[in-house]
């Protein structure tokens, strides 16, 4: 493995400090000096970070890659989407958003426990989680009756938030929806670096490092990974859920192409670092609806090469060469390096 | 009657497509370790051959003639560039591998369009077998692959070449201790992989659908085969594609074929959490 650098740099400095309180200052006065259009196109970025930062759980920090990783993000939008065809009442904005969460941990919950416990791990987990993508992507257009097949789903009621009955607010509006997203980003970020610092972080990191010692050492290995997978997997439902009010519910949110799209974002952002999936997911986002009206199929071939790039030289994505240089940087400022 | 011995024909027929893809796989991942998300790609490029050699008007047994030769240089490719690399990262292999048949994908897109394109037709009409008519293409499949798997039981068990693919497979430091050059036969091993699944995409493509994403549920299915058969002996993709393809063909008869082949994927979870080892035992690598 070549995530070496994981561990968060020790002392988060001041500049650090100062990096994340001015971003969240410009994401919280962000509708103030852009357009609708420009705060909507923001939301669904840092929708798509959120999806990521939950890829960069299991696989930064557990060594766990899963190429069907789009498989929870889509299952949390239909499961939002269809409960709430399925309930017409006041409020259950609130009850398909949770049910969009739960549905995607309880097909991480079995789904992990017969990969986890089956001992599939490393290469053969991305190989097996891929075909099931396969799978998951075939369900949703078979049973078209509950998902609408190939045309997608569409046709219920328009998410509400606020208070039901008294004060309800369209979660539709541009406002509404990019602040959720913002929300969303700023507590999965928070609760993602609270988990890694945890203890329960720290056997994750011995898992990854080896898994074999870590075994010895004590730790029941396949129940840790289950755990992390199932966070990860909800925090992954939980991106879909934000999506269903900025975007359109589907099939191709449970694509192969959708899964390899996470895994690049989080590759070009750096993985192993939280705060890398969100600025890969930016990043490549932004430059897409750069570049991607005229040239669909060139910008894609540009991805591939670029990810090649990346995976071959620049392991540690943009985060993990910036923690790089600064780090060689204080180094030659001692006087240690050349 | 007649319905039992068109389902095994049927059966036998999947299973030989799964085995044909599956094989190259099973030695290049299976044993040596080397992981090519790009081999369903390969497979793509190969019924491409045929497609191009049809479109140019040529007989599609060029097509078939060319595709070993021409996946196997980009097979040859892929592993001087991207895959030897990244030898002691098994991880990132399958990460730039991934990359590497979004790229294939892209480019195929670009020269030939994101349409289908057709293969010409190879062999037609239909052969007696029992009493039953079965279409003569599928037979020649069913025999084409019974040849492929004989040789390559050949090449591995009964060649040098072989022989130093099971000694790096035993021992990688130990055989390059003993002389055996390892990064040359890890190459060789790749390309003849490439090549083999080259061929079959290009022998397969009259029956299937040509399109850029084809490459991807063969992939899956071929990983599937791959890891239920056993890793670590050949004869577990015998194993492994006989049971999917059974499993696929008999589901076939009374599902509609996609969920069949949903329904086979799910069985091949539960397998792999009962039997870890695969169909045909084994050490897991």
């Amino acid at each position: 493995m070549a995530t070496a650098t994981t561990s968060p740099a020790p002392a988060r400095p001041l500049l650090g400090r100062l990096l994340g309180s001015a971003a969240l200052l410009f994401l919280l006065a962000f509708p103030a000096i852009a357009s609708d259009y420009e705060v909507g196109l923001l939301g669904k970025f840092l929708v798509f970070g959120i999806f990521a930062l939950s890829l960069d759980l299991i696989w930064g920090f557990s060594g766990v890659v899963n190429f069907g990783h789009a498989i929870f993000f889509g299952a949390g939008a239909y499961a939002m989407g269809i409960l709430l065809k399925a309930l017409p009442f006041a409020g259950a904005t609130y009850i398909a958003a949770l049910g969009g969460v739960l549905f995607p941990a309880l097909l991480a919950l079995v789904m992990g426990y017969f990969l986890f416990y089956g001992r599939v791990s490393g290469v053969f987990f991305g190989v097996v989680t891929l075909a099931l993508t396969g799978a998951a992507h075939s369900i949703i257009i078979v049973n078209g009756n509950l998902t609408g097949g190939m045309n997608g789903l569409y046709g219920y009621p328009p998410p509400t938030l606020g208070i039901p009955g008294l004060w309800e607010i369209s979660w539709y509006e541009a406002n509404v929806s990019y602040y959720t997203a913002v929300i969303g980003s700023v507590g999965c970020l928070a609760l993602s670096r609270w988990l890694v610092k945890s203890d329960f972080g720290r056997a994750l990191g011995a898992i990854r490092e080896n898994e074999d010692r870590a075994a010895y050492l004590g730790y029941d290995v396949p129940q840790i990974k289950l755990i992390i997978f199932t966070i990860a997997c909800a925090m992954a439902g939980l991106s879909g859920v934000l999506y269903v009010p900025i975007g359109f519910i589907s099939p191709d949110l449970i694509g192969v192409t959708m899964s390899a799209s996470v895994l690049v974002w989080v590759a070009v952002g750096g993985r192993g670092t939280l705060i890398g999936a969100f600025i890969g997911a930016l990043l490549v986002n932004y430059l897409q609806t750069l570049l991607s009206d005229a040239f669909v199929v060139l910008w894609l071939l540009l991805v591939g090469l670029f990810f090649i790039l990346v995976v071959l030289f620049w392991p540690g994505g943009i985060v993990g060469l910036a923690r790089h240089e600064w780090l060689r940087a204080r180094l030659r400022a001692l006087g240690l390096v050349p | 009657m007649e319905p039992v011995v068109i389902q095994l024909l049927n059966g036998l027929s999947i299973a030989s497509i799964l085995i044909m893809v599956s094989l190259g796989l099973a030695v290049i991942f299976g044993m040596l370790g080397i992981i090519n998300l790009a081999h369903g790609e390969f497979f793509m490029l190969g019924a491409y051959c045929v497609a191009t050699a049809t479109a140019w008007g040529l007989s599609p047994w060029w097509g078939i003639a060319a595709a070993p030769v021409v996946v196997g240089l980009v097979g040859m490719a892929a592993q001087q560039t991207i895959i030897k690399p990244l030898y002691r990262r098994p991880l990132d292999t399958l990460l730039a591998t991934w990359g590497l048949s979004i790229v294939l994908r892209q480019v195929v897109r670009l020269i030939y369009g994101s349409g289908q394109m057709m293969a010409g037709s190879l062999i037609t009409g239909s052969t007696s077998l029992f009493g039953f008519g079965y279409p003569t293409y599928r037979l020649f499949i069913i025999l084409v692959t019974a040849a492929i798997v004989g040789l390559t039981f050949l090449l591995y068990f009964r060649s040098d070449f072989g022989l130093r693919i099971r000694m790096v497979i035993a021992n990688r430091s130990m055989a390059g201790a003993l002389g055996v050059n390892t990064q040359s036969t890890d190459l060789w091993a790749f390309t003849i992989a490439a090549a083999m699944v080259g061929f079959a995409g290009a022998i397969m493509s009259p029956l299937i659908v040509i399109n850029p994403d084809m490459g991807l549920t063969y992939l899956s299915r071929a990983f599937i085969v791959v890891i239920i058969g056993g890793i670590g002996h050949l004869y577990g993709v015998i194993a492994g594609g006989v049971a999917i393809g059974g499993a696929e063909a008999a589901l076939s008869f009374y599902l509609r074929p996609v969920v069949a082949q949903i329904l086979v994927v799910f069985i091949a979870v539960v397998l792999i959490r009962i039997r870890p080892q695969g169909l045909t035992g084994g050490p897991r690598g």
